[in-house]
């Protein structure tokens, strides 16, 4: 409890300081220049110095947990999703992986139990909210294209009609901006309502959610309700893009809320648990063929050790081998 | 009835207690009886016996109940006195339900309850000791066998009585 | 948090609970845990710290630098293994793998969900190695490396088969097995290992076997075996070991001629390929498959496994088979060509009795038994009289290790079709690569931690259970050396009538060999059964 609180006051703080600070004209430098261009640089050199870091750790062992028929017999049919045997099937197996959360998935059966009543599982129930999370956010990240890019790319165009399909209200209700906040606040709640995820929860876990939960609401906040000048926004954020910022012309504090959390999030994200976006990608236990037999896997730092020869061994028990009648090498 | 079903719960929960709190929770919720065999068995063996306690006593119910409950208490490590404390506890339970005659019949019930659990408790104890005597002789079973196939075939006769 | 209530204070609980998991809190109640390596086994193996001592002690005698030399460690483990590295890194504490663990369902700590097994040891990787956890220390999730951690570590690691049932269901594929396995090398830096791993390692180093079988015991348990097999069969089989110049070099584990239920498989062996007239050899020196350093660290692991490769260069063989056991192929199939290879000295596997091509294998050189006799009843190569296992309702359990190392599914599976009628899988989210574990896998199949290893067990044996109800099981059958030597307690504790058998015993059984006699009896001694007396 104390943990999640702490997280809710720090992101309430950057939130508040940030809208305070946009009141004074003499902050504004600080919050509309330099907050950007710092994060983003601590953004990318956290990155690259992560990447960097994992990459310099070789991969010594080909380790992968199979999941499925390895390719053997020729008459046994292999399950190339799940055991892949070749580049096509790994980079198969990853794409479901990342796009789909095949694992996450795995943990679906329902069943008719004591009653009989149909349990549902929370597992299935957390594949779901992973996913609506996770591809809502990347496609309001596409969203936000048409405010960084002059004229706007067909893709944000594309995106922005789509996920407004419903054609609700005016501003068009998006659909993406329910679904974020909707899956956001499962995460958020089963973190505080399942014993076990309770327990494990650290600061960062809340912090992390709580952050993504500012940044949508404030985001959400101003498209539907506060109504903020999107042109004047846009004129701002085009002019950060170009490295020749110029001050906004008040766009308000809620904006420099959505701001510096964003901000915030960029800056922390290197250093925190999000970087399993990253992560993914090298995990050794999904990335790799299940060939081992087939192909052999150089260990970059394999050394020599200390081992007992045949011969040492022959030495130690030559009466006992003479004895047994066993072939040996020196009689 | 509907008491019935009160107590029941209750019961569960401390049942549930003498476990670590986290685990406790996991064992009460989730409901797969492969992917939680302990919660499981409790809820269905607590479920008989208090099902039992009220109708006929059941001999052979009974002690199928307590036996499946008493194998997974008798391998967690506890002093057999916690491992038959939730019989106790739910005289406790009962008696804020129950009323005086009631009480007298359900107080008796228990005790015989408590036991057969006793006498089931040991079962496994033993089941345990003989289990591992076993596995220790499986280990070296073909030294055995080997010496065994060195000794005499047969017993020798050796006359007289 | 509420207030407790009264009769919550008066419950006695299991141990101290701790405030939350970063207090460290552990107490070796008997039966949870294993006993200490004894300083010999250290001694001959040349590793840190051997001494007298055990985990109930109060002192454990740690050198006087242990913090500096785990941190160390830690340090060059992290720039040796991505897979380490990145999973101290990317873990969201998702909790999909909390209940995945055969440990946490059996004893219900919550300190044995896998995501908290590995937060023992984030938790001081923040610590030292994180910006984050230097400066926040707690908030971010750090803690300081202390003598009770280490104790923890020593608890927990050796609470954990390394099964990676776990990992399957990791959205990152965290392997909980790595981090168990990059600790207990920690652990190994000051010597805090366990007997039951380093005896058999220490052994295996020695005399070629875990056991510590020396050559003319080797000999003399293959002879009996020879001898059994004669008296059951008719049929005197040849078992050659140390033989130059045999095509294949034969490999399974100790306890296959020294334990039961194994030994019947080693006469399932003997009696198939001798049948099939296979020209192969028995080690003395190569006499274990199995690698006890896989429990220990890397480097054990390739001193161990050396003389795999090296025995078969000296015997001049053109490839190797290996029997029946779990973590002997992780080892020969992820491990040992990479640290041990390349085996260009060796071809590429070829049945000589159906000419298939084990192109899988065509780099490792090492088949699979249960490959090599699938291939081989395929072909129709062998006369088998399923019958003769009509005693049996048989079950399959997946090892780990064949199952989530190898991918070995259904080779054992089309093995048990043909040679018995009665099979019948357990329930699905318990087998194939979803397979839980004996309990007991990764060194901790001791005595003296049996209690934890009933827990443990408990998944595997409630669907064993299910299976004995609904279709009469009384046949476990599996193919490594420890379910065979720790799933027999296992099922007399938890479900009474079910018996456990390597894949290679009901192929002997099955087997119709040339020129045998009728079989009056199983390859255990038992009666035949009523079709078999019919058919002799």
């Amino acid at each position: 409890m104390k943990t999640s609180l702490s997280a809710l006051s720090l992101v309430l703080a950057i939130a508040l300081a940030a809208a305070a600070a946009s009141r004074f004209v003499w902050l504004l430098p600080l919050l509309a220049v330099a907050l950007p261009y710092g994060t983003l640089a601590i953004f990318l050199a956290g990155l690259s110095w992560r990447v960097v870091c994992w990459s310099r750790s070789p991969v010594p062992f080909r380790i992968p947990t199979v999941c499925g028929q390895q390719k053997s017999l020729a008459w046994i049919k292999s399950a190339r999703l799940e055991s892949p045997h070749s580049t096509p099937g790994v980079v198969a197996r990853m794409a479901l992986e990342i796009l789909l959360f095949r694992s996450l998935f795995r943990n679906t059966r329902s069943r008719l139990e004591d009653g009989p009543r149909l349990i549902q599982r929370e597992a299935k129930w957390l594949w779901l909210g992973a996913l609506a999370f996770h591809w809502s956010l990347l496609i309001i990240l596409l969203r936000h294209l048409r405010f960084f890019v002059e004229p706007v790319p067909k893709v944000a165009v594309l995106l922005e009609n789509l996920d407004g399909f419903f054609r609700i209200g005016a501003p068009v209700l998006l659909v993406t901006d329910v679904v974020v906040l909707a899956a956001l606040l499962y995460l958020l709640q089963r973190r505080f309502r399942d014993p076990q995820v309770r327990f494990i929860s650290l600061f960062t876990d809340y912090f992390a959610l709580l952050l993504l939960l500012g940044i949508a609401a404030t985001g959400v906040w101003m498209r539907y309700f506060a109504r903020v000048d999107a042109v004047a926004v846009k004129q701002f954020v085009l002019s950060l893009t170009i490295f020749a910022p110029a001050l906004p012309k008040n766009p308000g504090p809620l904006f420099f809320a959505h701001f510096a959390l964003a901000g915030t999030l960029a800056a922390y994200l290197p250093f925190s648990k999000l970087m399993h976006m990253g992560g993914v990608f090298l995990s050794p236990t999904r990335n790799l063929a299940n060939n081992n037999r087939r192909k052999r896997h150089i260990n970059p730092w394999n050394y020599p050790v200390k081992v007992h020869t045949y011969e040492e061994w022959e030495a130690e028990f030559r009466d006992k081998l003479e004895a047994a009648g066993l072939p040996v090498e020196r009689p | 009835m509907e008491s019935k079903e009160l107590i029941g719960e209750a019961w569960f929960e401390r049942v549930l207690r003498a476990y670590p709190p986290q685990g406790a929770k996991f064992l009460g919720t989730e409901p797969d009886p492969f992917r939680n065999p302990a919660g499981h068995t409790i809820r269905q063996a607590l479920r008989t016996l208090l099902d039992e306690l009220y109708q006929d006593m059941d001999r052979d119910r009974v002690t199928q109940a307590l036996d499946s409950l008493m194998q997974i208490r008798a391998v967690q490590g506890v002093a057999p006195s916690l491992a038959l404390e939730f019989l106790f506890q739910l005289k406790e339970i009962v008696r804020a339900q129950a009323g005086g005659a009631d009480w007298d019949l359900m107080n008796g019930r228990i005790d015989d309850l408590a036991l057969i659990a006793f006498d089931l408790y040991m079962k496994y104890r033993e089941r345990t000791y003989e289990a591992r005597a076993n596995e220790a002789r499986r280990r070296v079973f073909l030294l055995g066998r080997r010496l065994m196939a060195d000794a005499p075939p047969a017993w020798p006769e050796r006359g007289g009585r | 948090m509420s207030q407790p209530k009264p009769e919550q204070l008066v419950q006695i609980q299991y141990g101290p609970q701790p405030r939350d998991w970063m207090d460290p809190a552990v107490e070796f109640r008997k039966g949870t845990f294993c006993y200490s390596a004894l300083a010999k086994n250290l001694n001959y193996l040349g590793l840190p710290n051997a001494r007298d001592w055990q985990p109930f002690d109060e002192d454990w005698k740690l050198p006087p630098d242990w913090k500096r030399i785990i941190l160390d460690g830690m340090k060059e483990r992290l720039e040796k293994f991505r897979s380490f590295r990145l999973f101290m890194d990317i873990c969201v504490r998702c909790g999909a793998c909390a209940d995945k663990c055969h440990f946490f369902l059996g004893s219900g700590d919550p300190k044995n969900m896998p995501v908290l097994r590995a937060e023992l040891m984030r938790s001081v990787y923040r610590r030292y190695f994180t910006l984050a956890g230097r400066l926040l220390g707690r908030l971010a999730g750090a803690r300081d490396l202390t003598e009770d951690v280490i104790k923890e570590w020593f608890y927990y690691f050796y609470q954990c088969t390394e099964c990676r049932r776990c990992s399957v269901f990791c959205p990152y594929g965290i392997d909980t097995a790595e981090i168990t396995m990059i600790g207990r090398e920690l652990l190994n830096l000051i010597g805090c290992n366990i007997n039951w791993v380093l005896e058999p390692a220490a052994n295996c180093f020695r005399t070629g076997n875990h056991l510590g079988v020396q050559p003319h015991g080797f000999k003399d348990s293959v002879d009996f075996a020879v001898d059994e097999l004669e008296e059951l069969t008719g049929i005197r089989v040849d078992a050659s070991i140390n033989r130059k110049g045999a095509e294949v070099l034969f490999i399974v584990p100790s306890a296959d001629y020294f334990g039961t239920p194994h030994y019947y498989t080693f006469l399932g062996y003997l009696a198939l390929l001798h049948e099939i007239g296979l020209d192969y050899t028995f080690s003395a020196f190569a006499s274990e498959g199995g690698n006890f350093g896989l429990f220990n660290s890397h480097e054990m692991i390739k001193r161990l496994n050396a003389k795999v490769y090296a025995e078969a260069r000296r015997l001049g063989v053109k490839w190797i088979l290996g029997g029946e056991c779990g973590h002997m192929w992780r080892v020969l199939h992820q491990y040992m060509d990479t640290m041990n290879g390349p085996a260009d000295f060796l071809e590429v596997p070829v049945s000589p009795v159906t000419g298939t091509r084990f192109e899988h294998a065509r780099s490792t050189k090492m088949v699979h038994i249960c490959e090599f006799t699938a291939d081989l009843i395929h072909n129709g190569k062998l006369r088998l009289d399923p019958s003769r296992n009509d005693h049996w309702t048989v079950t399959f359990h997946d090892s780990c290790n064949p199952a989530r190392a190898m991918g070995l599914l259904e080779e054992p599976r089309y093995i048990l079709r043909s040679v018995c009628n009665r099979f019948h899988e357990m329930p699905e989210n318990t087998i194939r690569e979803q397979t839980f574990c004996c309990g007991s896998g990764s060194g901790l199949g001791t005595d003296e931690n049996f209690e934890m290893r009933m827990r443990g067990g408990l998944p595997r044996a409630n669907a064993v259970k299910y299976v004995h109800q609904r279709h009469g099981v009384n046949l476990l059958a599996c193919i490594c050396a420890i379910d065979k030597a720790t799933l027999p307690p296992l099922l007399e504790y938890w479900v009474p009538g079910v018996e456990v058998a390597g894949v290679h015993e009901l192929v002997g059984n099955a087997l119709v060999m040339r020129g045998e006699r009728p079989r009056l009896t199983d390859l255990r001694g038992e009666p035949a059964t009523q079709a078999e007396a019919v058919h002799a």
